[in-house]
């Protein structure tokens, strides 16, 4: 399943950035996040989805924040400079896009869930767990100069 | 009437301040530049807002705190108003058995996100161009 759940992400993500961002991101190879390793690199910004139902899933994005200002100022059409409360918003709902198209395709597989509303953390000093206690999967995608990665973790 | 700007009152329903501003956005680069656009955060503020004299369109959320999208829309189509009022929902529920759901509960039309800006107004152009 982690397969299918890498495959429904990497599509999701390139329909909504292309869609709303108008950005074409870069998939890169997934990466497997045992229990107590950290995410790559820096992160500022993480929207957090969780998924419930016949199974129970997470989907996480981490960005930093020149990303997040990119992201946020290309939806909106206007440049933000750092992170406030758009930006928080935007990362929010681009989570939950990115939540809710693996959703529909989770659904069109025969496995329907519910999705929760988007949490939104700012900062770096901190750490996120995945739902089995065991492994994550980061899914990474590059624009310009900058890297991202999707997370998801899931239980039966 | 295409080129010609259309007057309408379009009542706007999202917890996301952000897309709230990109579908006004849509709207005012549309041929609907001249609606009058009033918003809300959840359904429950969008019940206050909803004015059945004055609303011609909504476009409204699914999920969101307090009331959600479906539940402020049956609310709305308890209302007597004396005049079509056209719903839209503009959701990530995007499987088969919620848009039959929102149909079977009074939305008229429906939007999947992501979305463009060419496709709302072609949604929009159903009903009132």
């Amino acid at each position: 399943m982690d397969n299918d759940f890498i495959k429904y992400i990497q599509k999701v993500v390139e329909e909504v950035f292309s869609t709303m961002i108008f950005i074409e991101p870069e998939p890169g190879a997934p990466i497997k996040r045992e229990k107590g390793n950290k995410i790559p690199g820096q992160k500022d910004i993480t929207g957090i989805v969780g998924l419930g139902g016949e199974l129970t899933a997470s989907i996480v994005l981490h960005l930093k924040k020149e990303s997040a200002l990119k992201i946020t100022s290309n939806m909106l059409g206007t440049e933000y400079e750092d992170i406030d409360e758009d930006v928080k918003d935007a990362v929010g709902e681009v989570s939950n896009m990115i939540a809710g198209g693996v959703k529909v395709e989770l659904a069109q597989s025969g496995i329907n869930l519910d999705q929760s509303l988007p949490i939104v953390v700012t900062g770096s000093d901190f750490d996120t767990s995945c739902l089995n206690g065991e492994s994550s999967m980061l899914v990474p995608f590059t624009f310009e100069s900058n890297i991202f990665f999707v997370e998801f973790s899931f239980k039966k | 009437m295409e080129g010609e700007n259309v007057s309408l009152n379009i009542l706007v329903v999202d917890d996301s301040a952000v897309m709230r501003k990109i579908i006004k956005k849509a709207l005012t680069d549309s041929k609907y530049t001249a609606a009058e656009i009033s918003e809300a955060g959840d359904g429950a503020e969008g019940l206050e807002v909803f004015d059945p004299k004055k609303t011609d369109l909504i476009l409204a959320d699914w999920n969101m705190p307090n009331l959600n999208g479906l539940e402020f829309i049956k609310k709305v189509r308890e209302i007597k108003t004396g005049k079509k009022i056209v719903i839209i929902m503009i959701t990530t529920e995007g499987s088969t058995g919620k848009m039959e759901e929102a149909m079977d509960n009074g939305v008229d039309n429906y939007i999947t996100k992501p979305f463009t800006s060419v496709q709302l107004e072609q949604k929009i152009d159903n009903y009132f161009s």
